[in-house]
């Protein structure tokens, strides 16, 4: 408390009593705080200083006071505050005002007064032109007049005449006037600037280019540049316009040259400024005033948010009934109400129907409604996640009823058939059908009819739409491959009849689609097989080794051969020749393409079969050495996980070491115990016990939790330890981390 | 939120045939390279209103999920002005604003 108090004794009105102060110290304390742009106690040490040593000199520091104090002031836009302080310094210090400044200041101040008197008085060249210029804009601005003394023959008021004559013939649209005048104002005038202006301003629309070298030429110290700058701000985009900080000065002018009215100008300014409830009250009682479609597109979407303005909506738009069902459903569907807002699309759909009488079956605004309704009802049911509704199928039905012309509706039904339908692969064919008689060339649909086609075994059809879809598409080799597989597969259907002279026209038709460049293996092992069962075995044999021999550069297409001899059945009849090619596969350097086109596949669970199960175990060294290949940590991570699956052990004994070995990923080092312990068949020894253990410290340093939950559930199935271990561990690191703990087995979907 | 009719200056019963025709004559009037924005926009409104189940769709169903906002609307209602010349008073504002700065750019 004493503290304070002598701490007050020192302060007067929040300022230091310098009377107090030494001599010395007030000296050192003065400048310390001009150094320190301390302007109002420095004036106040100054002061102090010029009282008690008057003839000591202390009055330069008291003007540099004085000076620093005003040009803070002005900064902080205190004009009158500053020219106190300049009046104090000139009484005080009894010295001439700094030039540049007071000029400056006086602008600032509009004292217009003082300035003409500045100007008559010797100033430095450069500030008289200066001057001229602003003075000139002031003139023109209305801000001084001829009474305010400025010197007749001064160039301000000589061109004056001209300058202001200019202006008024380019507001009037007398352009030819506007031209002549300009031709009076010479080079040296102040109002050469404002003269380069009106130049640029006549050819804005016509010669842009012309009307940028004008402003070009603007020097931009000019007051004169602040029409340049408002060109420039009316030549932004609308958006921008309105977003870019500016004068109101400015703005108003730009709105005026992009041709904004006085009205629409002021009335935008003002509207700006509510909220959008004003707002929208506001536009909606004379829509007339802007454009109405515009008044309509930004007062209907907030209809919703705002339902207290429908009714001047309404009456500002003449909103029929139907009209308002309109609304009405939009008001639902933003709330979410995809039932309600059904309801009133239906009745809008029921009330345009019933006015359009006979001609409504043509009506492609009822197809849309209804096709909307159908979204709808998914959004719905996709929401409550009950499948068992199917209004969607049928609004969609009835929207190709009344539009059949609409290939994403019917893209819709198949996606819909597909996830939920119940008899789907007949529903999906006839729709697929009837779209393309209005859609013979679109190649979604030509490739949906070849797949579904192949899947129920109608060869014929799906040969006959992937033509169809090389005729549009010539050079596309999958659509090339379907039809070469669709074609084989008919000639098997021959084969398998006993009908050998037909299979035998069946693939060469098969040979003509692939050109000898698609699907050659799978050519050679049924013509292989035609022979064979035509009693032809040595003919068989020559057509498998050429077919072999053909394939020499791709390890991919020999293995292709292999597999189709064996699942064509054919493997048993050249036992010798299949074993000779499997040991020269397995010396063979695997490729890339041999991985992701046969072991990839092979082993995900739609292509697996006993026939390529057993390939791949004979072909064993082709495919482990086929791991040393750089396949992507994804890639290996799915093999893994697959070679898991089938229980092929060995494989993935060496896909795991190779994962682990070139990603460093804790699911790797998982994948080498599983291997080794056949997925916990042998039990877990001491050593794979830690192993694991260092795998699932890893799987958290990665922050792979899935590979945490899988290690974990391994463990708990073969160890000691059970599932609350874990739990209590989990628990342990997400504390530590200081993250919610949420179980990883849950949250990965592993079950225990 | 500039509507595609106001954008392509066109009635609401505009065919497809009008509705291309105004298109046209907006691209060559606004090029892309010299003005992208109005260029697009135009893009964009005809895109809306090209074939005559867009424009059923845009009149039943185009509901933005967000409401445009003022100065989209501002710009809007500025985008469909024809350029004008300001009068004497709106120089004489600006010019009153600008004589006073001397010395520093201020903008």
């Amino acid at each position: 408390m004493k503290r304070n108090k002598s701490k007050k004794s020192r302060k007067k009105n929040g300022t230091t009593d310098f009377a107090k102060f030494p001599i010395k110290s007030l000296e050192s304390k003065a400048q310390a705080l001009i150094a320190a742009s301390k302007w109002r106690e420095a004036i106040l040490a100054c002061k102090e200083l010029v009282k008690r040593q008057p003839a000591e000199g202390y009055l330069d520091s008291l003007a540099q006071a004085y000076r620093g104090r005003a040009e803070a002031l002005l900064v902080k836009g205190y004009v009158q505050e500053a020219l106190v302080i300049v009046e104090n310094m000139r009484e005080f210090c009894g010295i001439q005002r700094s030039q540049a400044f007071c000029v400056r200041l006086f602008f600032k101040a509009r004292r217009w007064s003082e300035l003409v008197e500045m100007y008559r008085s010797d100033l430095e060249p450069e500030i008289k032109q200066a001057m001229e210029t602003r003075f000139a804009a002031a003139r023109l601005a209305g801000e001084i007049t001829s009474a305010d003394c400025l010197p007749e023959d001064s160039a301000v008021e000589t061109g004056f005449e001209n300058a202001s004559a200019a202006l008024d013939a380019y507001c009037e649209n007398r352009d030819e006037d506007v031209r002549t005048l300009l031709r009076g104002i010479s080079f040296r005038s102040p109002y050469r600037d404002f003269s380069l202006i009106l130049k640029a301003l006549l050819c804005l629309q016509s010669d842009p280019e012309q009307a940028g070298k004008y402003l070009g030429r603007v020097a931009a110290d000019s007051p004169f540049s602040a029409l340049v700058q408002g060109v420039e701000l009316a030549s932004m985009e609308p958006i921008f316009f309105w977003r870019q900080k500016t004068s109101e000065a400015r703005r108003s002018w730009a709105a005026a040259l992009k041709g904004l009215s006085e009205e629409q100008y002021t009335r935008l300014k003002r509207l700006s400024c509510w909220n959008a409830e004003k707002q929208m009250s506001s536009l909606l009682a004379s829509p007339a005033d802007f454009d109405a479609r515009l008044v309509r597109h930004f007062c209907e979407p907030r209809l919703p948010q705002i339902p207290e303005q429908c009714v001047a909506f309404s009456n500002a738009f003449d909103v029929n009934a139907r009209d308002q069902l309109r609304l009405n459903a939009q008001f639902f569907e933003c709330h979410g109400c995809f039932e309600l807002a059904a309801c009133e699309w239906q009745q809008y759909a029921d009330d345009l129907a019933k006015s359009l009488g006979p001609i409504a079956r043509n009506s492609l605004e009822l197809a849309e409604i209804y096709g909307h309704m159908g979204d709808l009802a998914l959004q719905d049911e996709e929401w409550i996640e009950d499948i068992d509704a199917s209004n969607c199928f049928s609004h969609w039905q009835k929207s190709l009823d009344f539009g059949p012309r609409d290939r994403e509706t019917y893209l819709k039904l198949f996606s819909y058939l597909e996830k939920f339908g119940s008899d789907g692969k007949k529903e999906s064919n006839r729709l697929l059908k009837e779209a393309l008689v209005y859609f013979p060339d679109d190649m979604q649909l030509l490739n949906m009819m070849v797949d579904a086609a192949s899947k129920r075994l109608a060869f014929k059809m799906a040969c006959k739409y992937a033509i169809k879809l090389l005729d549009v598409d010539p050079n596309n080799v999958e659509t090339r491959m379907k039809l070469v597989r669709a074609q084989l597969g008919h000639t098997h259907k021959q084969i398998k009849a006993g009908r050998l002279t037909l299979a035998q026209k069946e693939l060469d038709l098969a040979r003509g689609y692939s050109s000898g460049s698609v699907l050659v293996e799978m050519i050679s092992a049924s013509q292989a097989l035609i022979f064979v069962r035509k009693g032809l075995k040595k003919s068989a044999e020559e057509e498998l080794a050429s077919g072999w021999d053909n394939l020499k550069n791709n390890p991919a297409d020999r293995i292709a051969l292999l597999l189709e001899c064996r699942n064509l059945g054919l493997a048993s009849s050249f036992k010798s020749r299949m074993n000779i090619w499997t040991k020269t596969l397995n010396k063979t350097t695997p490729t890339q393409d041999a991985i992701l086109r046969f072991l990839a596949p092979i082993l995900k669970q739609d292509d697996w079969s006993d026939q390529s199960g057993d390939l791949i175990e004979e072909l064993h060294r082709f495919f482990v050495a086929g791991a040393r290949l750089p396949l992507g940590q994804a890639v290996f991570e799915d093999l893994c996980e697959n070679m898991c699956a089938w229980e092929m052990y060995r494989l993935l004994t060496a896909y795991a070491r190779e994962g682990w070995r070139q990603y460093k990923r804790s699911i790797f080092s998982f994948y080498q115990v599983v291997a080794k312990t056949e997925n916990g068949d042998r039990p877990l020894t001491d050593k794979q016990e830690q192993k694991l253990d260092a795998a699932l410290q890893l799987a958290e340093d990665q922050e792979d939790e899935e590979a945490v939950a899988r290690i974990a559930m391994f463990l708990t199935r073969n160890s000691w330890l059970k599932k609350e271990h874990f739990l209590e561990f989990f628990k342990q690191m997400a504390s530590e981390d200081g993250l919610p703990f949420m179980d990883p087995f849950e949250k990965n979907g592993i079950p225990f | 939120m500039n509507c595609p009719y106001t954008v392509l200056g066109i009635g609401d019963d505009a065919d497809d045939a009008v509705v291309r025709e105004a298109y046209l004559a907006l691209v060559r009037a606004n090029p892309p390279e010299s003005r992208p924005q109005r260029f697009q926009e135009v893009r964009v409104a005809f895109e809306t209103l090209q074939t005559e189940k867009k424009r059923i769709q845009h009149r039943l169903f185009h509901f933005p999920e967000e409401p445009p906002k003022f100065e989209e609307f501002a710009a809007a209602v500025t985008q469909n002005c024809q350029p004008d010349r300001p009068e004497r008073h709106h120089f004489q504002a600006l010019l009153a604003e600008s004589a006073c700065h001397f010395g520093t750019q201020e903008n």
